[in-house]
């Protein structure tokens, strides 16, 4: 019966409290079942893609007892058959022909080897940049092993970088519940550092930091230092973008203390130090530390904001030359862009050219920061960003 | 549910899985626009998007059905092989509500889940049409599901099953979101499906109430009268599926400002 929402069956003898409330399965302008994999994968692919996860789904959904004549007889064959006719990479050809087994042997088919084949696509398509076959396979694997922490942390987690936020909340407050029952901590509390991020994201910094909170707590008490750091790392940005640069400071430092000098985000939060820098007025600090970091920053947005950043950096230190040189750079990388994805990049280069009283410049990047559209401006950024403007009038 | 399908096999597991639904094979296009034409917006046509029929390739007569009939549910049953991506990807932006795979899925119990499925959406977007504004993400989760549920047939027995829970969580779930008990959060969703079908015309109450899974007229009549305070000969002159819809926000807005007084934990998700 189920298919929008999705739910645990309950443990028998179990209490109220590890009932686990239902999570969103689809949005609600997906008119069909796994059509955004028909749209990311407009090859030959794409068909083989959205068959196996549409088995999976109705396998699912089928109660144990009832899945021996679920599909057609002989069908495992043909689809064998069609893998064999469409060259692919090799991993994701051994989760699909893993996949075939939901069809072949649908009664004793294991659901930890579905839900590891489905996660093993969903990573495969999220390497791709093809985020929504991602999101139906990890819910896919979650479907399959409802009792999987992590596998629901997985949906969760993809629904936040879509920017699905009813979608995310429903699935990591289930994980919360079911990592809960479960005892996997891990999951439990990567689940409340996403819940952080999300609330963060949309203006909600009470909430935000207390479920920062206490995902670090659980990490620390469980032993899960990776967890606790992306904790701190969370609390120490929601702290420097609420203006209280002291407390930023103090989980900034336990952040990096807790990552350690290998771990794969270490950039990440040393370009927020910088940005912190910047914040506390010490230009030349985050000036060195940017031109650092701006080898591995990539290309796209995050190169543009570093650039932003090295350019307000440069400004507040007063050296023209750099100044100049990382501005045009950062500008061209912006290269009109519409979407609001730059929005922070342009706000950082017109802060830097009120700095230098560059007024021309000024302008130029509050025009282009006005017309981002309007969620990807928050309010306070907008009111700076007036007077900002009524500055660079007087200064004409 | 009408089966437009040359191959025997699939009529037959078709039928076999139509349980609940009246069920009629038709032997061409023609037959297929006029059974439709008389059928309750509930029906669902199960069809052979390559079915001959003049003139030219059929595919044009499936784009034809889907642009006449937009508000039935329409399957497409076929065979898909992987270099049919691009057929498929555009029967589906026509509007047909599903792709059934007759090499894996032409089993009476896939069948069953498939229509169930589309059932199911269906029902998901009338409700969300009916709340208009945005509804806070465990708010969508918890109407959602009790959509299906109802579009099943269910009651609250069901509901708790689907929800893995029992009867007392689910109405602690649906209190905590403000939202009302099962025993009356179903009635306002068959009363939803009930009025968009009351705005047509041609129907009448009898067979409204029928169709939306009432015992007879008498029971709707009542259903309204308790739930929206309007005679449905009143309702159809303003539009029954407005006014039925501003009678169910109405009653979610004054349970949230209940909610806020009481200041009722987790009462932030968002929205």
């Amino acid at each position: 019966m189920r298919s929008g929402t999705f739910t645990t069956k309950r443990v028998p003898g179990a209490s109220r409290r590890w009932c686990v409330p239902p999570a969103i399965l689809r949005d609600t302008d997906e008119t069909l079942e796994g059509v955004q994999i028909l749209q990311e994968f407009p090859n030959e692919h794409g068909l083989l893609l959205w068959k196996a996860y549409r088995d999976v789904t109705i396998w699912a959904a089928t109660e144990p007892g009832d899945r021996l004549e679920l599909f057609v007889a002989g069908a495992a064959g043909r689809r064998l058959q069609q893998l064999g006719e469409v060259p692919m990479e090799n991993r994701v050809e051994l989760a699909l022909t893993v996949l075939v087994a939901v069809v072949s042997t649908p009664e004793s088919i294991r659901a930890e080897a579905v839900t590891l084949a489905c996660q093993g696509v969903s990573v495969w398509a999220r390497e791709r940049g093809k985020l929504g076959t991602a999101l139906l396979f990890a819910q896919a694997a979650a479907l399959a092993s409802p009792e999987q922490g992590r596998a629901g942390y997985d949906v969760g987690s993809l629904a936040l970088l879509m920017d699905r936020p009813a979608r995310a909340e429903t699935w990591l407050r289930r994980t919360v519940g079911v990592a809960r029952r479960g005892k996997d901590w891990e999951s439990y509390a990567l689940a409340y550092v996403d819940l952080g991020a999300l609330y963060a994201k949309r203006g909600d910094a009470e909430a935000a930091r207390r479920h920062y909170a206490r995902a670090a707590r659980t990490a620390r008490r469980s032993g899960y230092p990776a967890v606790r750091s992306a904790a701190l790392h969370g609390l120490f940005v929601l702290e420097m973008e609420q203006g209280r640069l002291d407390q930023a400071e103090v989980y900034a430092r336990k952040a990096l203390r807790a990552y350690g000098a290998e771990h794969p985000r270490r950039p990440e939060l040393l370009h927020d130090v910088a940005r912190l820098w910047v914040a506390r007025e010490r230009p030349g600090r985050a000036l060195s530390m940017l031109k650092k970091l701006l080898p591995g920053r990539g290309e796209g947005q995050d190169r543009a904001f570093t650039l932003a950043l090295l350019a307000r950096a440069a400004a507040e230190s007063g050296d023209r030359g750099e100044y100049e040189e990382a501005w045009s750079t950062a500008w061209l990388a912006v290269d009109y862009d519409l979407s609001g994805t730059h929005s922070p990049a342009l706000l950082e280069l017109a802060r830097a050219a009120a700095r230098q009283q560059d007024w021309p410049r000024m302008q130029q990047a509050s025009r282009l920061y006005g017309l981002q559209p309007r969620a990807a401006v928050p309010t306070r950024n907008g009111e700076e960003l007036s007077d900002l403007l009524a500055l660079a009038r007087r200064g004409d | 549910l009408l089966v437009l399908h040359g191959n025997s096999a699939v009529r037959e597991r078709v039928r076999e899985a139509a349980a609940g639904y009246e069920f009629r094979s038709v032997k061409d296009w023609q037959d297929l626009h006029t059974s439709l034409q008389r059928s309750p917006l509930t029906a669902v046509a199960v069809v052979d998007p390559w079915h001959p029929g003049p003139p030219g390739a059929s595919l044009e007569r499936l784009r034809e059905l889907v642009q006449r009939f937009r508000a039935f549910t329409i399957v497409a049953a076929a065979r898909y092989a992987p270099e049919r991506g691009d057929v498929l990807r555009e029967i589906l932006a026509w509007g047909v509500a599903d792709a059934l795979d007759i090499d894996r899925e032409s089993t009476p119990a896939a069948i069953t889940r498939r229509l169930g499925s589309v059932q199911a959406r269906s029902a998901h977007r009338l409700v969300f049409r009916a709340l208009e504004g945005s509804v806070p993400s465990r708010t969508q989760a918890l109407l959602s599901g009790t959509a299906e549920v109802v579009a099943a047939g269910g009651q609250a027995p069901e509901l708790a099953e689907a929800m893995g829970a029992d009867e007392r969580t689910v109405l602690r779930w649906l209190h905590r979101a403000a939202l009302p008990p099962p025993r009356r959060l179903m009635p306002w969703i068959r009363l939803l499906f009930a009025s968009e079908l009351l705005d047509d015309p041609a129907r009448s109450v009898e067979s409204v109430a029928r169709l939306s899974g009432y015992a007879g007229a008498g029971s709707l009549k009542v259903s309204y009268r308790n739930l929206v305070s309007e005679p449905v000969r009143g309702l159809r002159a303003k539009g029954a599926f407005a006014v039925t819809a501003a009678a169910f926000r109405s009653e979610l807005r004054a349970l949230r400002e209940q909610a806020r007084e009481g200041h009722q934990p987790e009462a932030n998700w968002l929205h």
